[in-house]
């Protein structure tokens, strides 16, 4: 079941009236009927899936309480890699199986060996990278002595597998969601309206601006041999605004749809696209990833305690790791292998922790050094998105060369000024909302309610205008 | 969150209303299923030939042009299943019924409604025929199976305008293929069929369409009826760039199922020399002239069998 999709639209409601009419303030019904009704959410995009999620939950739940029982550390230590190869193992299987099993085969090839590998028909189910990693940060936590294991299954099953983060996130971290989960949950005026407002604003990222975006990034990747190069620039950008509408809209999303139901997840986006360095970019970009690689990935390989040149191999390791978390192909690799190289001036410099907090903070405009620095950022972040986007390197090769030709300076053949017009007023609406957690969380508030509901009708408007097929989300792939 | 609940209900109001408002207005306006369904509702008691199908009919049939009272029961993108539907449903009052005639074009056995780009069009099953073939809830309304902004265009065109969305005439035949407006040969031909090609066999589909003729056959075998079964004239543009085994295939079983029919019959026009690039209006659409020819041409197939 797609955020973005009708049978939604019915689901959530039912939910809603449910938790709080028939099992308000009551902790254990409350958090069944969201199991259940997270189950079922997840069974409505294949229900055969549904045992390897539950599978996987069963597996973490029950290590996690055999390593907390453990009374030797070789017995912890033994259900510890017992839970990490198995979580490993399926993701392996199911993402990487084919990728490896094609990359081996051409290695040999160029070697003049020719084999014909032997590939996995299957689909990839939907959410596995994200629930795998919600339970290998609970497993790495309790070996880690941050927490003890959760011995109430429910409580523990929800936190895998709660429907607004389930498929595409936030990863969320059992220090801060299990709490939640086990805590009585009452009904809170101020935070179910500002969760409607959030999804409101999701749905409008991703309706209006992926969506828009999405149909001339396509026609323009897919038909990049043909085209100019000014005109390949257009889709690149397009694609920077399809992703970034895509994914954020379906975090905000995710996140006021749990607030609804009085839970507060992990923020996933800080608007990213006013970064004035990359290093601020992925302080901005898939948070709950970026710290998820920060916390399990990068401190443990010693951080940035080790040195220069400590500090850049890790950064290399955890943004090619990110980069293949992202999907079994060569172009996320290179994605994430260019924002290490990107990272790098400020990791070397020691300059990455910068600009912590949003540029122009209560200010309406930036200044010119800011202006600068938000356009290089935004460049470099179109250059690499071109490489996440394309099917393949020599794609993305091509896509690049094809950029910097003499037709660079022509006129695009495809330049659609009502979906560039929607980019402008969506990038305002952001950048007025900039010091807020979501662009429309307090925007309005202070003016009369005439003009408030104006807004949002409008926005209402514009997400059944421009509404037609229920497109996927991106991240539903990875 | 009595509170809550009252403002949901309020700001969602107008567009519950609005929506409401807009299903019916889309539903008043007139559109060639309504069309269609008033006809056989009304007059399938006199009709001796029946054309169902696709689009290649709905614009390739005149029915105009035939000696017995006939009528094209065809729609853009209709496929078996829903050809038998419509029999079905008009089982009881098709006495006159003599001939059945029933397109199996290159993508007939291979595609179904349901399954493809044109799905959105089930809705008109549902609302102007009443078949409750319908898989979702949401596949039931007008409002939800259109762009909000053709959805508005359609109302202002009505409403302001006069202009309804019936493209058919009185017997059925589509009129917006003109040989006026014949589109560019080369292009459509490539564009259908890839279109109209499977890049992955879907068996299941293809046993569907198997059985939808069965029982199409069945349906005739019982009003004592004969079935011919067609295939449609398509320029070279668009028949050189087919799939042989998709073609094959659809060909093989068609005769495969005539052979075992004594009130079968089948005639293959994708290759007639008798159509010219002048009947096209675009690779794998025949315009009014062609229409004539392929009318008159099953009009005296018919003479003849008789």
């Amino acid at each position: 079941m797609l955020f973005n999709s009708l049978n939604f639209l019915i689901f959530l409601p039912i939910v809603f009236v449910l938790y709080w009419f028939a099992t308000n303030r009551q902790l254990k019904l409350q958090n069944i009927l969201l199991l259940v009704s997270s189950y079922f959410f997840y069974a409505c995009w294949d229900w055969r899936f549904l045992f390897l999620l539950i599978f996987s939950t069963l597996l973490d739940y029950y290590t996690g309480i055999k390593m907390t029982d453990a009374k030797h550390e070789k017995a912890k230590k033994f259900w510890f890699w017992l839970s990490i190869s198995i979580n490993l193992g399926f993701l392996g299987v199911f993402k990487y199986f084919n990728f490896f099993a094609e990359s081996f085969a051409s290695a040999l090839a160029k070697v003049n060996v020719e084999i014909n590998p032997w590939t996995l028909k299957v689909i990839l189910p939907v959410g596995i990278s994200f629930y795998t990693f919600h339970g290998l940060s609970y497993v790495i936590d309790i070996y880690k002595d941050r927490i003890k294991a959760e011995k109430n299954f429910i409580d523990y099953s929800l936190f895998v597998s709660f429907f607004p983060l389930l498929v595409a996130g936030p990863i969320e971290r059992a220090t801060h969601l299990l709490p939640q989960i086990k805590q009585t949950r009452a009904f809170n005026y101020s935070q179910a309206i500002d969760g409607l407002r959030q999804i409101l604003w999701g749905l409008f990222k991703k309706v209006v601006i992926a969506d828009q975006c999405a149909e001339y990034a396509n026609q323009i990747f897919n038909n990049s041999s043909d085209l100019s190069g000014s005109t390949l620039v257009v889709g690149a950008i397009f694609f920077t605004f399809q992703i970034y509408g895509d994914f954020s809209g379906y975090s905000d999303i995710a996140l006021g749809t749990a607030r609804l139901f009085g839970v507060e997840l992990l923020r996933n986006f800080a608007f990213p696209y006013f970064s004035r360095d990359i290093a601020e970019f992925w302080r901005r970009w898939h948070i709950s990833l970026s710290t998820w690689f920060r916390d399990y990935v990068y401190i443990p390989l010693g951080g940035s305690k080790g040195g220069t040149w400590t500090k850049v191999r890790n950064t290399f390791i955890i943004f090619i790791v990110s980069g293949f978390w992202h999907g079994a192909n060569w172009t996320f690799i290179v994605w994430g292998l260019l924002n290490a190289l990107f990272i790098m001036p400020s990791i070397i410099l020691n300059t990455n922790r910068n600009n912590l907090e949003i540029v122009a903070y209560g200010k309406y405009l930036p200044g010119i050094k800011d202006i600068l620095s938000i356009a290089v950022t935004f460049s470099l972040t179109v250059f690499a998105w071109i490489f996440f986007r394309a099917e393949s390197i020599g794609h993305a090769a091509n896509f690049i060369k094809g950029i910097f030709s003499s037709s660079l300076f022509t006129f695009p053949s495809l330049f659609p000024i009502e979906v560039i017009i929607l980019i402008l007023v969506f990038m305002s609406i952001e950048w007025i909302g900039k010091d807020q957690k979501f662009a429309i969380e307090k925007l309005g508030l202070k003016l009369p309610a005439f003009f408030r509901l104006g807004f949002y009708y409008l926005l209402v408007i514009a997400i059944f205008y421009y509404a037609g097929s229920e497109l996927q989300f991106i991240y539903f792939q990875f | 969150m009595q509170r809550f609940l009252i403002k949901i209900i309020l700001f969602s109001c107008p567009i519950i209303i609005a929506l409401v408002f807009g299903e019916y207005i889309l539903r008043t306006i007139p559109n060639d299923y309504g069309k269609k369904r008033a006809f056989l509702d009304n007059k399938s008691n006199n009709v001796e030939v029946l054309f169902m199908g696709n689009s290649h009919i709905y614009y390739g049939i005149n029915p105009s042009l035939m000696s017995k009272s006939s009528f094209n029961a065809a729609h853009i993108s209709q496929s078996l299943n829903y050809d038998l539907a419509i029999l079905n449903k008009y089982n009881n009052d098709l006495n006159s019924l003599k001939y059945i005639v029933v397109p199996i074009d290159y993508f007939s056995l291979y595609t179904s409604l349901e399954s493809g780009i044109e799905k959105w069009r089930t809705k008109n099953y549902y609302i102007y025929y009443n078949i409750s073939k319908i898989e979702n809830f949401w596949d039931a309304f007008e409002i939800t199976n259109s762009k909000l902004p053709n959805s508005i265009n359609r109302i202002k065109k009505y409403l302001l305008h006069q202009k309804n969305d019936v493209t058919c005439n009185e017997l059925g035949f589509g009129l917006n293929y003109n040989s006026k407006n014949n589109q560019d040969i080369v292009v459509t031909g490539q564009k259908a069929a890839v279109r109209h090609s499977v890049t992955m066999e879907n068996k299941e589909i293809f046993d569907e369409n198997i059985e939808a003729l069965n029982q199409i056959i069945e349906f005739s075998k019982k009003h004592g009826c004969k079935i011919i079964f067609i295939t449609c004239p398509a320029f070279k543009t668009y028949r050189d760039h087919l799939n042989a085994k998709q073609l094959n295939n659809t060909l093989n079983a068609v005769q495969e199922i005539t052979s075992k029919n004594e009130n079968c019959l089948y005639f293959n026009f994708l290759n007639d020399s008798n159509f010219v690039e002048g009947d096209y209006y675009d690779a794998d659409h025949l315009n009014e002239i062609g229409a004539k020819k392929l009318t008159l041409k099953i009009d005296s197939i018919i003479n003849t069998i008789q």
